[in-house]
């Protein structure tokens, strides 16, 4: 049975990584090619890339206004990609068929769609026909109102009055290979996943889950996977603190007896990047 | 030199950036009459088992490859789907004739000791056979699996390694001259790294 993956994802917006709290208010991090090259030398299992940037123009405080993101975007995943050897998910922004095609051709082995899945769920089986249903990861936002989970698009924004547990049923049945589950709630609080969503969607559907959002320290990890078996671990704020966090975490959980890749300082590769 | 065949597969770029960064002489396989300036050849695969061998009869490259690795010899290393048309048929969707160079068919996983379909991961290898390809690679090294379908191999010695997904099966084949891999080297980190320089080194 494969390992459960520990996946750091990276948030990036106006061509800068940034770190995020409840989907409000991002912080900027640093440059995206020292900071993702530095996570493919820690061990990562996988990298998920998300660009947040929005399109309008009503969430400019602090970014560099001066910073033209939308071609740095590929350029960044095609130097990426030169130098990552493991698995890497590119998200935001996926609209269309074509959207797809110029992820995969600038280096990204897989793509995560998000709001087009809920506006337009024949773009899923479309995009699962094409492409395989091994390369769509759909990311679901799920936020609670009045004691149930519902699913938001357009950056936690929009309330699509659809419940999560049927929207991980509807993307399952469409052709989604794996369901990419985030609590808006929790984002960026460091006080642990929100069990009760994961497991609306876990105990629904048969193709692998990634929980998101809410890791403050590593036993977050070894409690979730404690309850779920199969599930994989993603997180992003808790990645950027220290350094060789994605090492250090496969090592706390393995010492654990957790069953993820068991690290070994061999197992990284110099790639010159830091 | 190596030949890596671009079918279209989504992973052929990866492959080749591994070869890159290994600075691994090779070029890229368009058409039949390239087969000849090249003495090992790759087929990297992503996608389904139709779709490969379509497209590889779409650009007149499946006869002349079958020609090359059973008449001329040369070394041959199918990844993933690259990996599955090495057998003699594939049931995705519906029914398609391999080159049944190994002996079996692929099917689907199915539901059973708690596996996830697709299996998708790092998953470790325990060896069957001695195998070059596994050169300075340790026994239970992981490498990264992204698949729904799996090689049912009739003659176990044909088995370099094995993997589990709620049950035990090919992750890598091996017939004289002919090695699949069910996993992707060019994505697993350091020790798919060596596996792709020993199969140059063969």
């Amino acid at each position: 049975m494969p390992k459960n993956r520990i996946i750091p994802v990276v948030l990036l917006k106006n061509g800068r990584v940034v770190q995020s709290k409840q989907f409000k208010r991002h912080q900027i991090l640093g440059t995206p090619t020292v900071i993702v090259g530095r996570m493919s030398n820690w061990f990562s299992d996988e990298l998920i890339y998300i660009d947040i940037t929005r399109d309008n123009n009503y969430d400019l405080n602090r970014d560099d206004l001066n910073f033209n993101n939308s071609n740095d975007f590929y350029t960044i995943l095609n130097d990426l990609s030169k130098k990552c050897f493991m698995p890497l998910t590119s998200g935001g922004g996926i609209k269309n068929i074509k959207d797809i095609e110029k992820r995969l051709n600038s280096g990204a082995d897989k793509v995560c769609i998000n709001s087009e899945v809920i506006k337009n769920p024949k773009f899923l089986s479309e995009a699962a026909k094409i492409f395989g249903t091994q390369c769509i990861v759909v990311s679901i936002d799920s936020k609670m109102i009045e004691g149930s989970y519902y699913v938001f698009t357009d950056f936690g924004k929009i309330n699509s009055n659809f419940s999560t547990n049927q929207v991980a049923k509807m993307v399952e049945s469409e052709g989604a290979g794996e369901i990419l589950i985030n609590s808006i709630d929790n984002d960026g609080m460091g006080n642990g996943y929100d069990f009760n969503l994961i497991d609306s969607v876990y105990s629904n559907v048969n193709i692998p889950v990634i929980a998101m959002g809410g890791v403050g320290n590593w036993d977050h990890f070894e409690d979730c996977i404690t309850k779920f078996e199969n599930i994989s671990v993603a997180a992003s704020n808790i990645f950027q603190y220290t350094e060789n966090s994605v090492y250090n975490a496969h090592l706390y959980l393995n010492d654990k007896n957790i069953n993820v890749r068991p690290p070994t300082i061999s197992t990284i590769i110099k790639t010159g990047e830091e | 030199m190596i030949g890596v065949i671009n079918y279209g597969s989504g992973n052929f770029r990866s492959v080749c950036n591994a070869l890159d960064f290994l600075k691994v002489n090779y070029i890229e396989l368009n058409s039949a009459d390239q087969y000849e300036v090249v003495d090992k050849i790759i087929l990297p695969g992503v996608g389904t088992y139709g779709d490969c061998v379509n497209r590889l009869i779409q650009k007149n490259l499946l006869i002349s490859l079958k020609e090359q690795i059973l008449i001329k010899q040369k070394y041959f290393l199918g990844i993933c789907v690259g990996m599955q048309v090495l057998s003699e048929f594939g049931f995705e969707f519906e029914k398609y004739s391999g080159m049944g160079l190994i002996k079996g068919n692929v099917k689907k996983f199915e539901k059973q000791n708690n596996n996830l379909i697709p299996h998708i991961g790092w998953s470790n290898l325990k060896f069957n056979v001695q195998s070059s390809l596994f050169k300075n690679i340790n026994e239970d090294s992981y490498f990264y699996f992204v698949h729904s379908y799996y090689f049912e191999v009739i003659d176990k010695n044909h088995v370099s390694s094995f993997a589990y997904n709620g049950i035990e099966f090919a992750a890598s084949v091996e017939n004289q001259n002919i090695f699949g891999v069910q996993f992707h080297p060019e994505k697993s980190q350091k020790d798919g790294l060596q596996l792709l320089k020993n199969f140059e080194n063969i």
